[in-house]
């Protein structure tokens, strides 16, 4: 107990440490790519333009924006978007983030089921018709890229089908086609991953005595073989996670959602200063926290493993 | 049933390989059986066979094999033309089985307790308090001191001969008839082996179960086996009462093997080891698979493959050779 406990604490203090690392690189790199929030097509009355850049504290010195922003991000507050000027961006992040992880969990959910399916059958059909046919599959889902897949599943299901809407954001309905898309990619990852990791401990010593207690042979794969087997699936999570996020930017875009990717997007576009770094920040933090989780499933599922 | 009963009666028991290299024949015609309540010790080189002939008597063998026997009897009922769903309950439930390296034949990844609830749960049916109590009880019966904590603990955590005693535990769990130990203390302390084998006997004397005890060392078998099968390249060369071997054998390779056992008597004299290696069993020769690191080869060993012949006294050996008298290990 005593030893999660310090385990925690450390992974916190790494946390704050990398968020900081972030957001100072963030605040620089920003700041020094050309163009900025406010230069517009028509020409502002230079007053206005002043009282603007006052209100957003554009015209103090950059180390004095560093400090400030600094401050007010450590206590929460992520300022005004410099785009969408009625909102703040807790507000944006808060209206977005639900869409996005909706999507992105599905996505993953997909991923792993369809994945440690297909490559347990594959691998205790080994060298067969089926698991030839998956590994194909497999190998073509990691070759294409998710806006390829989008575009033939939206020919496919939206054009010559019309099972399901093109873009949008509303009911459990618009959520599949993206989701799938996203997910695609990753789930054929994972079925290679699963399908190596099922060969080598199918030949295990302990799967032959699992056998030799005699269970049935879904059994000695759901009971003891899976275990090791899905190591490398568990490993690979933190990875996935990193890779669900980069894709969504994509994916929200084909698929019009307003989630973050999409904001994100825009918000860089814009040189919407507080808009992307408070998408970064947060980008940041759901991965560190999602490989934490990789970590700690990592030790239930392998009882050789300590926390360290 | 009547004390004497035959618990296992095997005929002619075939086993390949299809592999890249060709067809290994690895099994090549071994008969014997078992009664109630006896211990035969199974001996021979490594490759010899013994494992192969075992795995295939519970059908564990890997999808390459091809297995074919005259005769598989289990307490008299046939096991050869059994569905895979059949064969499948007399594992773990009529003939068990432990393995040589108790380290990697447990599931790291699970509770000793899960592991032995496991075959509770299958074979009798037990579940809750009844459950966690008989698991309790079988790691007190193979000598695990606290078990009622050790239940929680995972195989890493154990030494060598507690996880050999775990994997007892286990296997005894179905309360088999049978039991097949393949190696059971090879990967232990010579001092652990003894204690493993006095458990094993013990055991036995408790459930009355019948026990073929596998192992290269004839030493191990010496105290152990009422009778004992020596293997060479598939095949039974000679079998025997363990003290009728042991005093008269009739094979010189089991001959080659008792002069290798190291003894005290002799001191730091130069144990002898059989020269040469076993056949290639893809590729036979023709004759005895022996002759080529055979003392007393013929002619007529190199053309035709001796069959096991009676001795007198239930002892039968693979030899057409008249051997001089044996003097005991020189
Ligand atoms: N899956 C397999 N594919 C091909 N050949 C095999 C296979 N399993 C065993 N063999 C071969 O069968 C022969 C007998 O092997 P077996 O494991 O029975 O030997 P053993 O007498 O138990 O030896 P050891 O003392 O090393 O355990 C060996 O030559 C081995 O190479
Ligand atoms: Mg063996």
């Amino acid at each position: 107990m005593r030893d999660v406990l310090r385990f925690l604490t450390l992974r916190f203090l790494w946390l704050l440490a990398t968020l900081w690392v972030v957001f100072t690189l963030s605040f620089v790199l920003m700041r020094e790519v050309p163009g900025g929030p406010f230069l517009m097509e028509q020409q502002v009355d230079p007053v206005i333009q002043k009282q603007i850049e006052a209100a957003y504290d554009l015209d103090k010195t950059k180390w004095e924006q560093y400090v400030i922003t600094l401050g007010k991000t450590v206590r929460g507050d992520l300022g005004p978007s410099f785009k969408m000027r009625d909102y703040t961006v807790n507000e944006i992040l808060a209206e977005g983030m639900p869409r996005s992880v909706a999507l992105g969990t599905l996505a993953l959910l997909i991923a792993l089921v369809l994945g440690i399916v297909a490559g347990t059958v594959s691998a205790s059909r080994r060298g067969g018709f089926i698991d030839r046919g998956l590994m194909l599959v497999a190998t073509i889902g990691i070759a294409l890229p998710n806006f390829v897949i989008a575009s033939i599943l939206i020919l496919v299901f939206v054009i010559q089908l019309s099972w399901l809407p093109a873009a949008g954001w509303g009911s459990l309905r618009f959520m599949i086609l993206p989701a799938f898309c996203l997910g695609a990619p990753f789930a054929a990852y994972i079925a290679r991953l699963t399908r190596t990791g099922m060969l080598e401990t199918l030949t295990q010593d302990y799967v032959r005595t699992a056998h030799a207690k005699g269970l049935s042979p879904w059994r000695v794969v759901t009971g003891h073989a899976m275990k090791g087997g899905l190591l490398p699936v568990a490993s690979f999570l933190g990875p996935a996670v990193a890779g669900i996020l980069t894709g969504s930017l994509v994916i929200e875009k084909i698929f019009a959602i307003p989630g973050l990717g999409t904001y994100f997007v825009q918000a860089a576009l814009n040189r919407d200063y507080t808009l992307a770094m408070g998408c970064v920040l947060f980008y940041t933090l759901l991965v560190y926290v999602m490989n934490l989780l990789v970590d700690i499933s990592y030790t239930i599922l392998d009882p050789r493993v300590r926390l360290d | 049933m009547l004390a004497g009963d035959t618990v296992l009666d095997l005929g002619d028991l075939h086993v390949d390989f299809d592999t890249d290299d060709g067809v290994v024949r690895a099994v090549r015609g071994v008969s014997y059986s078992i009664k109630r309540g006896q211990t035969i010790g199974v001996v021979g080189e490594s490759g010899s066979g013994k494992s192969v002939t075992h795995l295939a008597l519970l059908d564990l063998l890997p999808e390459t094999a091809t297995i074919s026997a005259d005769v598989m009897r289990l307490a008299g009922r046939s096991m050869l033309n059994m569905s895979a769903k059949e064969r499948r309950s007399v594992r773990g439930n009529e003939i068990a089985m432990i393995f040589q390296d108790p380290m990697t034949a447990l599931n790291p990844f699970l509770t000793v307790g899960t592991q032995i609830a496991e075959m509770f749960r299958l074979h009798h049916g037990l579940r809750g308090q009844r459950l966690v109590d008989a698991t309790i009880q079988a790691l007190a019966d193979v000598g695990i001191p606290r078990p009622e904590r050790r239940i929680e603990d995972y195989p890493h955590e154990f030494s060598g001969g507690m996880r050999q005693r775990v994997m007892i535990a286990m296997m005894l769990a179905g309360n088999p008839e049978l039991l097949i130990a393949d190696e059971p203390t090879t990967a232990l302390d010579v001092t652990v082996q003894a204690q493993i084998l006095d458990l094993l006997a013990g055991l036995q004397r408790d459930r009355g179960m019948s026990i073929v005890l596998i192992t290269h060392d004839l030493g191990v078998v010496a105290g152990f086996a009422h009778r004992t099968l020596v293997m060479y390249a598939g095949r039974v060369v000679e079998e025997a009462e363990t003290s009728a071997l042991f005093w008269n054998p009739q094979h010189p390779y089991t001959r080659g093997l008792l002069s290798s056992i190291p003894r005290l008597d002799r001191g730091s004299q130069k144990l002898r080891q059989i020269v040469g290696a076993p056949p290639d069993l893809s590729a036979l020769p023709q004759g005895c698979p022996f002759a080529p690191r055979c003392d007393f080869v013929e002619d007529r060993c190199r053309e035709q493959e001796p069959l096991l012949a009676p001795r007198g006294d239930g002892h039968t050996a693979a030899c057409v050779v008249t051997l001089p008298k044996w003097e005991g290990a020189v």
